[in-house]
């Protein structure tokens, strides 16, 4: 820590928090104020245009409707937010992601989703998925795991519709066969059929043979049941 | 081929037993009866064991599933919606009319003008362009954007990118850096601009190099390398010509993660390397050093902590000079 040479002071970690990630206040902004405005009035017309049908579906989803309003105000703060240091390309894009974001943190903390998964385990694949900077793996473990998650992302992307809802509320949202039968509007043994097709078609593309798995992805606690 | 279907089998075997399993309603008969299933056949075991973990696999990536998941029910029920505005007669007009509101705004506000992008020393940044790429900006860089449907062009004015395409054969992806003009047509590579050379490495697909012509559109231009992956491009203004070599990705592409790597790296090439982040340059105060091999690690968002590695691992010693320039000096007690 310079002690050779004690007069010199650096300011560490200044520059910290200067990636994408981060949109506290006090970021550098990088808009030109022109585009920024145009940013923003695009920004606001996708809210206005959208606020009705984002509070019903966050409401649907939380449950409450109040929740539901608060989630919505978060979601828009944080788009102004974005708005001030990103060209947003595609408000609507944003908009639903965010919402959808925000909705599973509160559902999260509630635990009423992703209740598998571990933290410390979770934020390591977390970070490599959203290419955050993480101290730990070297970046070819780092590229490696990335690729991997990819793989296993894209795996359930290219189920067929029906099977890939059912297994992502099962799977993730903790949901049992007779929820997402009530759900989907389909009997209890149609979405053990649509679980079987899934699981089927993920073995397909993710598990070389019955004998060896292909994924070095952390393992938790085995045998998951909902 | 027996044993192709055995296999086979096994797998339908444990898939309906995993999603049985998975139901939520099990009874204890049911799982009694599982583990009876599993253990009376080492191949069913093995089967139903790699599913599983394959499920708990999973796991690992629910959130960005659900995520997903969400968005595609919220564009479903807007889908919706605007079916539903369509069928309501006279609330259709004057939503027709808004939309050639719309329209015509949005017509307006794309009149071409490049959006510009800049970072200054220490910062980096990711932007996503209208096509779907992706472009991630290194310190001290500035872009000029030119994406819309017709066009994808980018011009480098300084500093560094890297570019994941999106793949688009009718829409070739155009990188200017200086004299340079780098094509491709769905990769991902990255261009950095130096005082009097550029370098393209590319990490996946093909990327053409050529040199950029100022007026004419017909003439095509002369391609003065084509890089496959794990190739770089080294191109120097001077002679208009470009030398093609092997490179480490792991080392190039380090600053995308704030990192920057080095191995066997003459420590003037490092500093010359690290000055681009800080806005405090390093200097080597004694020539001796200059040729002092680097190899490492540095996270180049806090440049105390590269200042104390090259310190404590190469035996130097930092000394800040009142302008501001840290000069780097071999320790005596050696």
């Amino acid at each position: 820590m310079f002690r050779q040479a004690p007069h010199i002071r650096l300011i560490a970690g200044k520059a910290d928090g200067l990636t994408h990630e981060s949109h506290e206040d006090g970021d550098v902004s990088l808009l030109p104020e022109p585009e920024y405005r145009a940013n923003v009035r695009q920004v606001e017309k996708a809210i206005k245009s959208h606020h009705s049908l984002l509070l019903n579906w966050l409401a649907k989803r939380l449950g409450n409707s109040s929740d539901a309003a608060d989630v919505a105000q978060d979601v828009y703060i944080r788009i102004y937010r974005y708005a001030r240091t990103e060209w947003v390309e595609n408000p609507q894009a944003l908009l639903f992601k965010t919402a959808a974001n925000l909705a599973i943190n509160e559902l999260k903390r509630q635990s009423r989703v992703l209740q598998r998964q571990v933290t410390t385990a979770d934020d390591a694949v977390a970070d490599v998925v959203s290419e955050i900077v993480a101290d730990g793996p070297t970046p070819e473990e780092a590229m490696r795991q990335k690729q991997d998650a990819h793989a296993l992302v894209d795996a359930i992307r290219q189920l067929p519709e029906k099977p890939r809802a059912a297994f992502i509320k099962n799977r993730f949202e903790g949901k049992t066969y007779g929820d997402i039968a009530v759900e989907m509007s389909v009997s209890e043994s149609t979405v053990e059929k649509y679980m079987m097709d899934a699981l089927r078609r993920l073995r397909g593309r993710l598990v070389r043979t019955s004998a060896s798995t292909v994924l070095p992805m952390p393992r938790r606690g085995r045998r998951g049941k909902g | 081929m027996m044993a192709m279907n055995g296999h086979q089998d096994k797998d339908t075997h444990s898939t309906r037993w995993v999603a049985r399993m998975l139901s939520g309603t099990m009874t204890v008969e049911e799982t009694a009866a599982y583990d009876r299933w599993r253990d009376e056949d080492e191949a069913n075991a093995s089967s139903a064991d790699s599913l599983w973990d394959m499920v708990d696999s999973l796991d690992a990536v629910g959130e960005q599933a659900l995520e997903e998941e969400m968005v595609r029910d919220l564009e479903a029920a807007t889908d919706a919606h605007k079916r539903r505005r369509r069928f309501m007669g006279i609330s259709a007009i004057a939503a027709g009319f808004a939309a050639v509101a719309v329209i015509g705004a949005t017509l307006w506000m794309q009149v071409p003008k490049p959006a510009q992008y800049e970072t200054q020393k220490g910062q980096r940044t990711t932007v996503y362009l209208a096509d779907g790429s992706v472009m991630q900006l290194n310190t001290d860089t500035k872009v000029s954007v030119m994406v819309n449907d017709s066009r994808r062009e980018i011009t480098l004015e300084r500093g560094e990118a890297f570019f994941s395409v999106k793949h688009d054969e009718k829409h070739p992806f155009l990188v200017y850096a200086g004299d340079t003009k780098v094509q491709d047509l769905g990769t991902k590579f990255s261009v950095r601009m130096g005082a009097s050379s550029n370098l393209i490495s590319v990490l996946s697909g093909l990327v053409s190099v050529s040199q950029r012509q100022e007026n004419n559109n017909n003439t095509r231009p002369q391609e003065l390398a084509l890089l496959r992956p794990g190739e770089q491009a080294v191109y120097t203004a001077a002679t208009h010509s470009a030398t093609v070599a092997t490179f480490d990705p792991d080392r190039a592409f380090a600053w995308r993660k704030g990192k920057a790597r080095y191995k066997q790296t003459p420590l003037a090439d490092v500093v010359e390397d690290l000055n681009r982040y800080f806005k405090a340059p390093l200097e080597i105060a004694d020539s001796d050093l200059r040729t002092l091999p680097v190899t490492g690690t540095f996270s180049v968002n806090d440049q105390g902590a590269v200042v104390d590695a090259l310190e404590s691992a190469f035996s130097l010693m930092a000394v800040r000079r009142s302008d501001g320039v840290i000069l780097l000096y071999a320790q005596q007690n050696r």
